[in-house]
């Protein structure tokens, strides 16, 4: 079998076999033979997370990759003493950032939470809305109106809820 | 470079001082921040944990929670906001009414240490775990209510 070095790709077709976790090799009858080099489930997320930086906006790179920085945050990173947010926290709060730009609804700013975990927040004058995602997989989301008495729910970790939570937080935030 | 270390003002050390769980509703409560704790105008209510740590002005001066030996938050800032103001009744999801009040939770290195708990009506307990709604809605509305006392240079 020929060495990786020898595969013959373009650049993107590179990016997108490391995305899946494929590897592709030629083959003597010039076809090509693909060997699976990850599990699958890496594989899938690698793809999604390729194809949405693919057609994400610069400031829903730049969201992203506030998400990404938050891998350097410590114990103790508040000096009140937060955890960090994890691997699965940071993960699914880049998945959510995905949705919203598909909604073109992008969060005002994503931040590490002091709870343990990561929120995006959405300003507008006087008002205030956020989902935050905890270490603990627990979703809760705020609708606020300055002077007011906060609205707060839980997010079961369903695709329906999601989206019905973006679309309050959105009536929220443009009303 | 270094400095020596600073020496812990007298007042911030318990010496064996009992609890004080009498608060005065206009005594204020200190916490330290930075600014990108800062959103606009108001503080980023995910930036606040609960229970909230913080000092009572009764037992010490407002730069006591930014005071460190080796300076670690000499740059922080100082917000501030009264008993009244975080004394406040919320209503969590399913109906269970929590009334949170400030509670003298002294440490050995700093007495005037407390923390906000709460009262729920319907269990009759008061805790530093409330329903997870009823935190948020707390932690949410008094983001709202610290004012700088003193301004983060960081």
């Amino acid at each position: 079998m020929p060495a990786l070095a020898e595969a013959r790709q373009s650049s993107e077709t590179e990016k997108i076999a490391a995305a899946l976790g494929y590897a592709q090799y030629p083959y003597p009858s010039r076809e090509t033979i693909v060997l699976r080099s990850h599990d699958a489930i890496y594989s899938e997320k690698g793809l999604a997370a390729y194809m949405a930086s693919i057609g994400l906006s610069k400031r829903s790179r730049d969201l992203q990759e506030q998400i990404e920085r938050m891998i350097d945050l410590r114990q103790n990173w508040d000096t009140y003493g937060a955890e960090p947010p994890n691997d699965d926290t940071m993960s699914f709060a880049s998945e959510l950032l995905v949705l919203l730009d598909t909604r073109e609804f992008l969060p005002s700013d994503v931040v590490a939470s002091a709870e343990g975990g990561v929120a995006l927040s959405f300003t507008a004058p006087n008002r205030y809305a956020d989902i935050e995602i905890l270490n603990s997989g627990e979703i809760l989301a705020v609708t606020f109106t300055r002077q007011r008495e906060p609205i707060v729910w839980e997010v079961r970790k369903n695709k329906e809820d999601i989206i019905q939570a973006i679309e309050r937080i959105y009536d929220h935030i443009s009303s | 470079m270094t400095t020596s270390p600073r020496e812990r003002p007298a007042r911030m050390m318990r010496n064996g001082r009992d609890e004080d769980q009498q608060f005065d509703e206009n005594e204020l409560m200190y916490r330290r921040y930075i600014e990108d704790d800062f959103d606009g105008g108001y503080f980023r209510p995910v930036r606040f944990r609960f229970p909230p740590s913080l000092n009572r002005q009764r037992y010490s001066e407002p730069e006591d929670v930014i005071f460190s030996e080796t300076g670690a938050f000499d740059e922080h800032g100082v917000l501030e906001c009264s008993v009244a103001q975080l004394s406040l009744d919320l209503v969590d999801d399913r109906e269970f009414r929590y009334s949170f009040i400030p509670v003298h939770r002294p440490e050995d290195n700093s007495y005037s240490h407390s923390e906000i708990w709460a009262d729920c009506e319907q269990t009759g307990t008061r805790d530093a775990e409330p329903s997870q709604v009823a935190k948020k809605k707390f932690r949410t509305k008094a983001s709202e209510l610290f004012q700088i006392r003193i301004k983060s240079q960081k």
